[in-house]
């Protein structure tokens, strides 16, 4: 009964990481750069929220869909300032310029709401109790809007037009370029959907949590290592690789095996333990896409 | 032109003479250094403190005048952290000139700021610092905080009385400590089945709570420290239902965020705290902070207390012995004072104030009932 019930909590927490995570391929795909300042904008999207509904008391219609506007734009804002690095193929600079766009939007965060904790739901949340199992209201959104994107974006990178353009300009951005494909366009459609996926699962998971300055770092930190653990040019890869990483450590953590147990202080040291070891293993990446070398 | 701007430079400098004669220059302007969180987790203290010497320094000054004194707050961000803390206290010795310190009001602060003071020629009085470690960290370190020691005495008692417990803590210095005196008095009955612990700054417990509701001991002994922690602890614990064994904390589970809940988890649950002052005086007051100045809701009305004396108890000594730091930390250690707190109080050569016990309370309803 206990592992169902871990099993139902933790399935809450992997979407929320695999969202992240989806967004950081996407964006890395067309543009090379590990966009990690994606766990701030993802944090700026539900102090919107915050401040529109919670504190001004306006509806929560308003306050999502003007949380996505604020994802979406400081999503293309960075794709502005990353784009003379995008253009030179400046990976490792544009990694060093997304490190800083998350210290500076978290330090702005702070700046404005304070470092204390806030709260997007007042008191608990409403509870679906089924037998002896529960799941609160958001959690439930949290997987269904997770289910659908997943299955969207796996539609879309495989299945479509605009997928196919997506993975031609990630294998040979010049060449696509020189096949008329317009670059710029796939690249900002790739930092609005990111920057729209961040920003929803920005309010459901703190809603779910409480949103601090830097609830974003300890999110996006899972979602960066499954990422590059999943093998860096495999969507499938870090799908799996999130559902893997964090069932497995939720289970170590949440189960009492026999009197042994381990408290979730643990949670991010077996995170790393099993990057470190994936890694070891195999360098390139679990699921990891062998590439022609020219 | 020229001569008419002059000549209202002229007029300016002199009426600026003039005031500076007749006024705040005749007295002595000692600064008192503020150590408490101002960002981070318990940045809540720290502001609700602030309202508290805000609301008291002009009455104070007030009365100082009449001394010969004039009082000015320098605050510096101690960020419930000891690092922070150590550097704070070192700039106020370095570039504020400051001998007298307020703070720090997390325990990791004094904890830090102890060794740094006789050095520096400082003294510290904090009036919320409860960890036992503080005993004898420094003879220029005092706190008007009841010690720890009491409180955990009192949950050890209390969950002694069942034969299975589970723990819930907090990886801080005061959860920790906390815990360490707990473990220390529990009853040889009494068997800890299961303690989980977690990192400060995490918000999601469900798993956690699962895991310490499946264990199913007799009774739970929640020790979180302020923050997010407490209340994400107790709308989870809503979100699962069904507690029904004994339940206790201490007061971060007792504060007016959680109460006001109204939670049906949180209903039963026993806080052991310091005893609240009550006295009409001392309540009218609180409540004329909270009007001028702001919220005191998070510290109550203990650490209220506290911090009122000891802005007062600290000014009093300085003036009394003309700001030498050894001559107030003599008459800190040996002397007797009165406050909101209480009519006697005394350090009799302790860190702590001496004779401060505990109360246990209880959430009912929304409401904290004494017991």
């Amino acid at each position: 009964m206990l592992a169902v019930q871990i099993l139902i909590n933790s399935s809450v927490i992997m979407v929320q990481v695999l969202l992240l995570a989806a967004a950081l391929y996407l964006i890395y795909t067309v543009s090379g750069v590990v966009c990690i300042h994606l766990g701030a904008v993802m944090v700026a999207s539900a102090y919107t929220y915050y401040a529109l509904v919670i504190m001004a008391g306006l509806p929560a219609a308003l306050g999502w869909v003007t949380a996505m506007i604020i994802g979406i734009m400081l999503s293309l804002g960075s794709y502005w300032l990353l784009r003379p690095l995008i253009k030179k193929n400046f990976d490792l600079l544009g990694l060093l310029l997304a490190i800083g766009l998350m210290i500076g939007l978290e330090a702005v965060i702070g700046l404005m709401f304070g470092a204390s904790p806030r709260f997007l739901i007042q008191g608990a949340i409403p509870t679906i109790h089924l037998g002896s199992y529960t799941l609160n209201i958001v959690g439930l959104w949290t997987l269904i809007i997770g289910a659908v994107i997943t299955v969207v974006a796996l539609g879309m990178v495989y299945g479509t037009s605009a997928g196919r353009k997506l993975r031609a300009v990630y294998q040979h951005r010049s060449a696509a370029q020189s096949l008329r494909l317009n670059v710029n366009r796939v690249q900002v459609w790739t930092y609005v959907c990111a920057g729209g996926i961040v920003a929803i699962i920005g309010v459901l998971a703190c809603m779910n949590d409480a949103a601090t300055p830097q609830y974003g770092t300890t999110q996006i930190l899972p979602a960066f290592i499954a990422f590059i653990v999943g093998g860096v040019r495999s969507f499938k890869g870090t799908i799996l690789t999130v559902v893997f990483m964090i069932l497995g450590v939720e289970f170590l953590t949440g189960m009492n095996f026999s009197g042994v147990s381990f408290s979730s202080s643990w949670t991010n040291g077996f995170i790393f333990v099993f990057a470190i070891i994936a890694l070891l293993l195999k360098p390139e990446g679990l699921f990891a896409i062998k590439s022609r070398q020219s | 032109m020229k001569k008419a701007l002059s000549g209202a430079l002229v007029l300016a400098l002199a009426l600026g003479a003039c005031s500076s004669g007749s006024g705040s220059s005749d007295l002595t302007l000692v600064s008192l250094g503020i150590v408490s969180p101002l960002s981070g987790d318990a940045a809540v203290f720290g502001e609700e403190m602030q309202h508290v010497f805000e609301y008291a320094l002009p009455t104070l000054n007030e009365v100082a005048a009449a001394q010969g004194y004039q009082f000015e707050l320098v605050y510096e961000d101690g960020q419930c952290d000891g690092a922070m803390a150590a550097t704070a206290v070192q700039k106020l010795a370095d570039f504020d000139n400051v001998e007298f310190i307020i703070g720090g009001v997390c325990s990791s602060e004094s904890l830090a700021i102890a060794p740094l003071l006789e050095e520096n020629g400082m003294l510290a009085l904090s009036s919320t610092s409860s960890s036992p470690e503080l005993r004898g960290a420094s003879e220029y370190l005092f706190s008007l905080s009841y010690s720890d020691d009491g409180v955990g005495k009192e949950i050890a008692h209390q969950l002694s009385e069942y034969s299975t417990v589970a723990i819930l803590s907090e990886q801080s210095e005061y959860s920790q400590a906390m815990l360490a005196v707990v473990q220390d008095n529990i009853g040889d009955d009494t068997e800890v089945i299961y303690l989980e612990e977690y990192e400060g700054g995490q918000t999601n417990f469900r798993n956690s709570l699962e895991k310490l509701q499946a264990v199913g001991a007799e009774a739970i002994f929640i020790n979180p420290n302020v923050g997010a922690a407490p209340t994400a602890i107790a709308t989870q614990m809503e979100e699962i239902g069904a507690w029904d064994g004994f339940m206790i904390s201490q007061f971060a589970m007792g504060t007016d965020d959680i109460v006001s809940l109204d939670l049906d988890a949180m209903d039963g649950l026993m806080v052991v705290d310091a005893p609240r002052p009550d006295a009409t005086t001392f309540l009218s007051m609180v409540d004329e902070i909270t009007n001028t100045q702001g919220s005191v809701e998070n510290i109550g009305n203990y650490y209220v207390a506290a911090t009122y004396d000891a802005l007062m108890i600290l000014t009093d000594l300085i003036m009394e012995h003309d700001g030498d730091v050894a001559a107030v930390q003599a008459a800190l250690s040996s002397g007797n004072f009165e406050g909101y707190l209480g009519d006697n109080l005394s350090f009799g050569g302790e860190t702590f104030v001496q004779g401060v016990g505990t109360a246990n309370f209880e959430i009912r309803d929304g409401e904290l009932l004494s017991l």
